[in-house]
C-alpha cells in the first residue's frame, strides 16, 4: 500500500475512534458544546480526507453526518440515548466504509443513506419509523438503490488507442468515471490475436459501459477527452428507463468489475446476509495479509533519538581514546562499531522525516475534483516538495493545508467568467510552497483569487454581534475574525467548505504545534496564507566552512559555487561596497571571520557563493569542512534566537555547529553596503 | 558525568522547615542553589561559541539532542575565569522552562538549608552582582549565599542577541 494511503487509514482510524470516544463521553456527561464541536471538526475533517483521497462513498457520508451535527450543533441540542445509538452506528458504518474502501475500493453500503435519513429524522424530532430503518445487520433491500432512477444514463464505448502507453491507462479512465457517477456495468469485450502476432505494448480490447450520472454529457465528453486521448470513445445517452436490462454476456465478452477488484455496486441478487458475510471475510484477509505499518508515538522515537546522539558521543570518545598501544583487535572493533553506529544514527533520524510530497501529492488530486465539483479551472502549482519534515508536523499539517486549499478554490478563484470579465485568466492559481527559513518551515498557500472581501467580513462579524454598526476595525482584525469559531462568509452551505469550522481548526492545529498563521489579502489580486511552523527536527544538507578553529554550516541547496579568493584580483570598493568580482558580475562580500566577531587573518581564505530568492552572497571562509546532513535544532528553545543564525545541530562528534542563516547574510551584505554608502 | 536524583520530599525534618540545596565555591565565597532546579551535574565539554553573545555566555552544548547556553558562574560574577580542571562541572538547571548550564569551578556538597534562617544579602558585593542573591544563611561554621538563577541566565536580556 503507498505511504499515501498507509496515512490516510491510520488517521481515519484514529478519526473514528476519536469520534466514538467523544460520543461515548457525551452520552455519559453533562452535554458539553466543545464535544459536539469536536465531533462536527471529526466529520468535517473525514470528509475532506476521503474527498481528497477520492473516496466518494465515505466522503458522501460523513458530509452527511456532518450536516446532521451542524443542527445539533447550532442548536445546542442534547444528546438523547436514542441519537447516541445512531451517531454509534454511524462511526461503525465509518468504519465498514473504510474497510471497504481498503479491500473492494470505494465501494459503499447501501444502507448508508437510510441510516443518515433516520438521523435526521430524529434529531428534526421526528418519529423515526421503524419499517424505513433498518439496523446495520439488516440493510434495506440493496434493489432499490436511493436515486438511481432520476439521474440520466449513457451507453459508452471506449476503445483505448492501439498502443498503450504510461498515459493512457484504462484502468484511469474507469476510475475517473466512478468519480462522477455510477458505472453500473461494464463489459470488456477482448480481441486478443493468437500468441504468435501479440504485441506486449498494444491493448486488444475495448469496454461498453454503462454509465450513470449527473452531470451533464458535455462534462462526461470532456473528462473522457482528457483521460482517453487518442482513444476512440462513443457516448450514447440512455433516455428511457428501459436501458437498464442488462445484456447477457456471450462467449467472446467477460463482465468485469469497473473498480478493482469486485463490483462496484453490490449485485441485486445478493443477499444482505452474503454481503455482511464477504464484509467479514474482507476484514479478516485485510487484518491478516499485507506486512502494514505500526504506529509508534513519537515521544518513543524521539526517546530513541536522543540515545542514539548520546552513543554517537560516547563512540567519539571511545574512538579517539586509541592510541599506539591499542591492540588491533580492539581496532577492528572499534571500526566496525563506529560504522553501525553512524547507519544507526541515520535510520533513526531518518523514521521521523519525511519529504512534503508525501503529504502535498494528495492535493492535486482534490484541488482537480473540487474544481470540476465547482466549475471552475484551477491548476496547482507546487514548490519546494523535497523540504523534508518531521512526520508529526507532515500529519498535523494534512488538515490545516486541506481546509485552505478549498477553501481557496471555493471562496478565493473566481468562476471562468467572471475572471475573463476581470481581464484574467480563465484558469485560476493555487501555488502551494514549502521552504524553510529563519529556523522555521513556511508553508504558503497562495491563490491569485478575488481576494478577501472585508467588508463583507465586517457585515458578518457584526451580523454575529462581535463588533456594532458602527465599529470599523482595521484590516488585520477583520482578518482575525477569519480564524473565530462559527464565522463563515459563505453565502451557501457546500459540501467544500463554507461551514465556519474549516478556519478555527486551521488555526487551532497550526497553533498546536507551535506555529502560526498568517493571512494577506489583496482585492481581485489573491489571498497568501502563510503557515510558519517551528522546526522541531528537520534535516538539510549542509556545508560545513572553518573560520579559525570553528565550524559553521549553511545549506547546501543555497550553495553556488567555490573558489579560491585572491584578494587583489578580485575584491574592488565601489564607493566602499565590498564586492566581488566573479567572472565580471560584482557580489557583495561578507567575511565570515567579521560577521562571528573573529579578527581578519592575512591567509588567504576561500570564497562561497550563495543564492537565495535570486539574491547572491559572496562569503570569505579560511576553508571548507565538507558535506553532512544534518538535523536542525532549535536555539530558541532552550536559548534565544541568535541573529544571523537559523539554528544549530549537533556534529559526529556530538559537538554542537551553528548554522549560518543564508536570508540574513544575503541582507547583512545589502545593509552595509547602504550603510557604507551612506557614509561615503 | 552523574546525575543527581532529585529527592520526592524537600521537607526532611517535620521541626525545622528546610531545602536541600547544592552548595559550590565561586572564589572565596560558598553560594546555594535549590537542588530541585538541578537537573544533572556534567563534567565540563567544551561549549560552541555563539557570536555576539556576552562574554558570561560560553556558548551551547548538546544536551542529549537539545541545545543549551553554558554560563561561566566566575565570568558573572565578574571574576577572571580559570582554566579547566578534572573538577570542573556543568550544573543543568531548569528556570522559566528553559534548561541551561552553569559552569562551576566545582561542587562540593548537598546541604539542608533551614528556610527559616535565610536572611537578606548584605552589601557583600557589587551592585552589579546583588540581584544575582537571596538570601545568606549561616550552616554550622559556614555561610552560604543563596543564588537566584533566575537572575543569573537572564533570558530577557539575552535576548537582545537577537536585536
Amino acid at each position: 500500500m503507498d505511504s499515501l494511503m498507509q496515512l490516510f487509514y491510520d488517521e481515519a482510524n484514529e478519526m473514528v475512534e476519536g469520534m466514538e470516544q467523544v460520543l461515548l463521553a457525551l452520552e455519559s456527561g453533562e452535554p458539553n458544546p466543545e464535544t459536539v464541536n469536536a465531533l462536527f471538526r471529526y466529520a468535517h475533517s473525514f470528509k475532506g480526507n476521503s474527498a481528497a483521497m477520492g473516496f466518494t462513498h465515505l466522503s458522501k457520508f460523513t458530509h452527511g453526518l456532518e450536516s446532521a451535527m451542524e443542527v445539533l450543533r447550532k442548536e445546542q441540542r442534547t444528546l438523547t440515548p436514542e441519537l447516541a445509538t445512531l451517531l454509534l452506528q454511524a462511526v461503525d458504518m465509518i468504519r465498514t466504509l473504510l474497510e471497504r474502501t481498503r479491500t473492494e475500493g470505494d465501494v459503499g453500503d447501501p444502507t448508508c443513506e437510510p441510516l443518515l435519513q433516520q438521523i435526521n429524522a430524529v434529531i428534526n424530532g421526528e418519529t423515526p419509523q421503524p419499517t424505513a430503518v433498518p439496523s446495520a445487520s439488516a440493510p434495506a433491500t440493496p434493489a432499490e438503490p436511493p436515486a438511481v432512477q432520476s439521474a440520466p444514463q449513457y451507453r459508452i464505448t471506449y476503445q483505448p488507442a492501439p498502443t498503450l502507453s504510461a498515459e493512457h491507462d484504462p484502468l484511469q479512465l474507469l476510475s475517473e468515471l466512478r468519480d462522477y457517477g455510477q458505472v453500473l456495468e461494464c463489459r470488456f469485450r477482448e480481441q486478443i490475436p493468437p500468441l504468435e502476432q501479440l504485441k506486449t505494448d498494444a491493448c486488444y480490447g475495448s469496454w461498453e459501459l454503462l454509465y450513470e450520472t449527473a452531470f451533464e454529457p458535455a462534462i462526461v465528453r470532456a473528462l473522457l477527452e482528457l483521460v482517453a486521448e487518442g482513444a476512440e470513445v462513443r457516448i450514447e445517452p440512455l433516455n428511457a428507463p428501459s436501458s437498464t436490462e442488462t445484456v447477457q454476456p456471450t462467449a467472446t465478452e467477460t463482465v468485469v468489475a469497473a473498480s478493482q477488484p469486485s463490483v462496484a455496486t453490490p449485485a441485486p441478487t445478493e443477499t444482505p446476509a452474503a454481503t455482511a458475510a464477504t464484509a467479514a471475510v474482507n476484514t479478516a484477509a485485510a487484518s491478516k495479509g499485507e506486512a502494514q505499518s505500526i504506529r509508534v508515538s513519537t515521544e518513543k522515537i524521539d526517546a530513541l533519538m536522543n540515545l542514539v546522539s548520546e552513543i554517537v558521543i560516547a563512540q567519539s570518545m571511545l574512538s579517539s581514546a586509541q592510541n599506539a598501544n591499542t591492540d588491533e583487535r580492539t581496532r577492528a572493533a572499534i571500526t566496525q562499531m563506529e560504522r553501525h553506529v553512524r547507519e544507526l544514527h541515520e535510520r533513526v533520524m531518518a523514521i521521523r522525516l519525511l519529504p512534503v510530497s508525501y503529504l502535498f501529492n494528495r492535493f492535486p488530486r482534490m484541488v482537480r475534483d473540487t474544481a470540476a465539483k465547482l466549475g471552475k479551472k484551477v491548476s496547482l502549482e507546487i514548490e519546494g516538495e523535497e523540504t523534508e519534515l518531521d512526520r508529526t508536523l507532515l500529519e498535523a499539517l494534512s488538515d490545516p493545508l486541506t481546509h485552505l486549499i478549498r477553501n481557496a478554490i471555493d471562496h478565493g478563484i473566481e468562476p471562468p467568467d467572471e475572471r475573463r470579465q476581470n481581464g484574467k485568466p480563465e484558469t485560476g492559481t493555487i501555488k502551494l510552497s514549502a521552504y524553510q527559513s529563519e529556523g522555521r518551515i513556511y508553508i504558503e498557500v497562495r491563490d491569485d483569487g478575488r481576494g478577501i472581501n472585508t467588508e463583507r467580513v465586517r457585515q458578518k462579524a457584526i451580523q454575529l454581534g462581535w463588533i456594532t454598526e458602527n465599529d470599523h476595525p482595521s484590516e488585520e482584525t477583520l482578518y482575525d475574525f477569519l480564524f473565530q469559531p462559527g464565522f463563515s462568509t459563505a453565502q451557501q452551505v457546500s459540501d467544500l467548505s463554507g461551514r465556519g469550522v474549516g478556519m478555527d481548526v486551521v488555526k487551532r492545529n497550526v497553533e498546536s504545534l507551535g506555529g502560526s498563521i498568517s493571512v494577506q489579502s489583496k482585492r481581485g489580486e489573491g489571498t497568501r496564507f502563510l503557515l510558519r511552523v517551528p522546526l522541531t527536527l528537520a534535516i538539510m544538507d549542509g556545508l560545513g566552512l572553518t573560520v579559525a578553529d570553528e565550524h559553521y554550516i549553511v545549506p547546501l541547496t543555497a550553495v553556488v559555487e567555490a573558489f579560491q579568493y585572491e584578494s587583489l584580483q578580485h575584491t574592488a570598493l565601489f564607493d566602499q561596497y565590498e564586492m566581488v568580482n566573479v567572472r565580471g558580475e560584482f557580489i557583495p562580500l561578507v567575511r565570515l571571520r567579521q560577521f562571528v566577531g573573529l579578527p581578519e587573518t592575512d591567509q588567504d581564505g576561500l570564497i562561497v557563493v550563495l543564492e537565495q530568492e535570486g539574491e547572491q552572497i559572496a562569503l570569505l571562509i579560511d576553508g571548507i569542512a565538507g558535506q553532512q546532513q544534518v538535523v536542525l535544532k532549535s536555539l530558541e528553545e532552550n536559548f534565544v534566537r541568535v541573529h544571523g543564525f537559523a539554528g544549530a545541530t549537533i556534529l559526529g562528534d556530538g559537538r554542537v555547529a551553528l548554522i549560518l542563516d543564508v536570508s540574513d547574510l544575503i541582507r547583512r551584505g545589502r545593509q552595509s553596503a547602504e550603510r557604507y554608502a551612506a557614509v561615503a | 558525568m552523574a546525575t543527581i536524583t532529585q529527592p520526592t520530599e524537600t521537607k526532611t525534618t517535620t521541626e525545622m522547615n528546610t531545602d536541600k540545596y547544592l552548595v559550590f565555591q565561586i572564589g572565596n565565597e560558598t553560594y546555594g542553589v535549590p537542588l530541585l532546579q538541578v537537573q544533572e551535574i556534567r563534567t565540563y565539554t567544551p561549549a560552541t561559541r555563539v557570536p555576539n553573545a556576552p562574554d558570561y555566555v560560553l556558548g551551547v552544548i548538546n544536551l542529549r539532542g537539545n541545545i543549551i547556553a553554558v554560563i561561566d558562574a566566575r565570568t558573572r560574577f565578574g571574576l577572571p575565569p580559570l582554566p579547566e580542571e578534572e573538577s570542573t562541572v556543568v550544573v543543568v538547571a531548569q528556570v522559566n522552562d528553559k534548561i541551561f548550564g552553569l559552569r562551576l569551578d566545582s561542587v562540593s556538597d548537598v546541604m539542608d538549608i533551614p528556610l527559616e534562617q535565610v536572611q537578606p544579602t548584605p552589601p557583600i558585593a557589587s551592585e552589579a552582582t546583588q540581584r544575582f542573591l537571596n538570601g545568606v544563611v549561616q550552616v554550622g561554621e559556614r555561610v552560604v549565599i543563596l543564588l537566584n538563577l533566575r537572575e543569573i541566565f537572564d533570558i530577557d536580556a539575552l535576548s537582545q542577541i537577537a536585536a
